[in-house]
């Protein structure tokens, strides 16, 4: 097995026997559940709102889970000087990085997967099977995998509550470029946000509120984009880390 | 030290430094030179701070920058002459939340065995370090004695030429303290080069053929234990007296 798939493994067989891991599914298949229960049963609580609720705490508990999977694995590695073990075979740093990367996002995406499984059932019961919650899945998916390279690449140049700080300020500084521009002009805040940017979440409520046209050739853009930011993320970190002494 | 012995690993003129703050570089290690001889065991000498662990991370690669020339098999450091070495680090542990069973799949597949090797060597030395009956418990559940057995256990896993053992026998009982003595004497009998970074004294000088002692990041001495030693003396008292002048 190449290096980078069985640190990638590393990474997943830690995170089966972690309470977080757990305790977020447990959590987001909770609120998707109360979500349904109330929109089966309470007529003012449309199936949009079932939804864009939903979403929202599969994409904001996903959120906190990339922080603490990617945090814990990298720190902690650093901390148990595990990372010892790795690098003194013949495993370069820059494999060492894309496996974290990997077993952190695949990680996350097992979880997402148990959450949009309980969403489908869910809304299936309610309205039957709708496609918006799978392209929802998608773009929380790749939302998920910048939020992963740029959790690795803050944390090869600072501490571990100052990489959670940063994360910090890069969530809500996109959230607010993203409130002034929609705010401010709102035709061309539109345009702005069908480009892809840091903040997936402007897909979501586009796809919620059937405003998005063309999905497809903005799937493939927005998932070429992820790619190539992620990518370049872990090279940055990659130089980062090629010097730093351990 | 006898010439007509290959070299395994051989310094020269190793400098390393850290940068301490804006614009402010420390050196740590200035210039050491030392050789390591085939199929013995090498003592690496020296109290808390003299740049032991930096001299093993610099060969190992983990401290990327460096002066001077770091040759392990007659090559120039690479990632390559790694595959060929067992690195058993001091106070570092694997992940709580594996196991045993986990952290040798781990390591011997990125040590690129294959699976009957790995299973079969893997209990092999779990066995013999007497971790056998933990293999599917979480490391979280051990004692500091049985994390420092595993660690020595994946460093012998892909059966390496070359073994560096930094404090091998911290963290355990003196039963364990013999088994591992007796392991690294096995190790040597078996054609194995060792090299141990031990502040033990009593150990280095029952179990090593060579020593060297750093201090403050320069050589003070090396050589075989006997030539170095004179008859009464012991390794404890020649190290404190070599320390000592050296502080004068």
């Amino acid at each position: 097995m190449p290096a980078i798939f069985q640190i990638a493994y590393d990474v997943l067989l830690e995170a089966r026997r972690n309470s977080f891991f757990w305790l977020s599914i447990f959590l987001a298949i909770l609120l998707v559940s109360l979500f349904a229960l109330l929109s089966g049963t309470n007529p003012d609580f449309h199936f949009d709102k079932f939804l864009r609720n939903g979403l929202s705490m599969v994409w904001l508990i996903h959120l906190g889970l990339a922080l603490l999977v990617t945090t814990e694995t990298i720190y902690g590695e650093d901390d148990r000087m595990s990372i010892y073990f790795y690098l003194s075979r013949n495993v370069d740093r820059f494999s060492y990085l894309l496996g974290k990367f990997f077993g952190c996002w695949i990680t996350l995406l097992i979880s997402l997967l148990i959450s949009f499984i309980v969403m489908i059932l869910a809304g299936g019961t309610l309205v039957g099977f709708e496609q918006k919650i799978v392209w929802s899945f998608i773009f929380i998916a790749w939302e998920l995998s910048l939020s992963v390279a740029i959790i690795i690449l803050i944390s090869r140049f600072f501490s571990k509550m100052l990489t959670y700080f940063f994360f910090g300020i890069v969530l809500i500084g996109s959230n607010f470029i993203e409130f002034v521009i929609l705010k401010g002009v709102s035709s061309i805040g539109f345009i702005i946000t069908a480009f892809p940017s840091y903040k997936y979440y402007s897909y979501l409520e586009l796809v919620v509120d059937n405003q998005f046209s063309q999905i497809w050739q903005y799937t493939i853009i927005l998932s070429l984009f992820t790619i190539c930011i992620s990518a370049t993320l872990i090279c940055l970190a990659n130089i980062k880390f090629d010097r730093q002494y351990l | 030290m006898n010439d007509n012995l290959k070299n395994i690993l051989e310094l020269k003129d190793l400098k390393v430094g850290f940068k301490t703050g804006w614009n402010k570089y420390k050196e740590v290690l200035h210039g050491i030179s030392f050789n390591v001889p085939e199929n013995k065991i090498f003592g690496f000498l020296g109290p808390n701070g003299s740049g032991k662990t930096t001299t093993i991370k610099t060969v190992l690669g983990l401290i990327p920058e460096y002066e001077g020339d770091i040759k392990i098999f007659g090559e120039l450091r690479s990632s390559e002459c790694r595959k060929f070495i067992g690195f058993s680090p001091e106070n570092a542990y694997f992940s709580p939340l594996l196991t045993p069973r986990e952290v040798i799949n781990s390591m011997g597949n990125l040590s690129k065995l294959n699976k009957d090797v790995i299973d079969k060597t893997g209990r092999y030395w779990l066995e013999r370090l007497k971790l056998c009956h933990v293999i599917d418990s979480p490391i979280k559940t051990f004692s500091k004695g049985m994390r420092q057995r595993l660690n020595i256990v994946q460093a012998l896993l892909h059966d390496p030429k070359f073994l560096i053992l930094d404090e091998p026998t911290s963290g355990l009982d003196p039963l364990g303290r013999k088994e591992i003595k007796q392991l690294i004497k096995e190790m040597r009998d078996k054609g194995k080069t060792v090299l141990i970074s031990t502040h033990n004294l009593l150990e280095a000088q029952q179990i090593c053929d060579e020593i060297c002692v750093i201090y403050e990041g320069q050589i003070l001495t090396e050589g075989t234990v006997e030539d170095l030693l004179d008859k009464e003396q012991n390794l404890e008292e020649f190290f404190i007296d070599k320390v000592t002048t050296a502080r004068v």
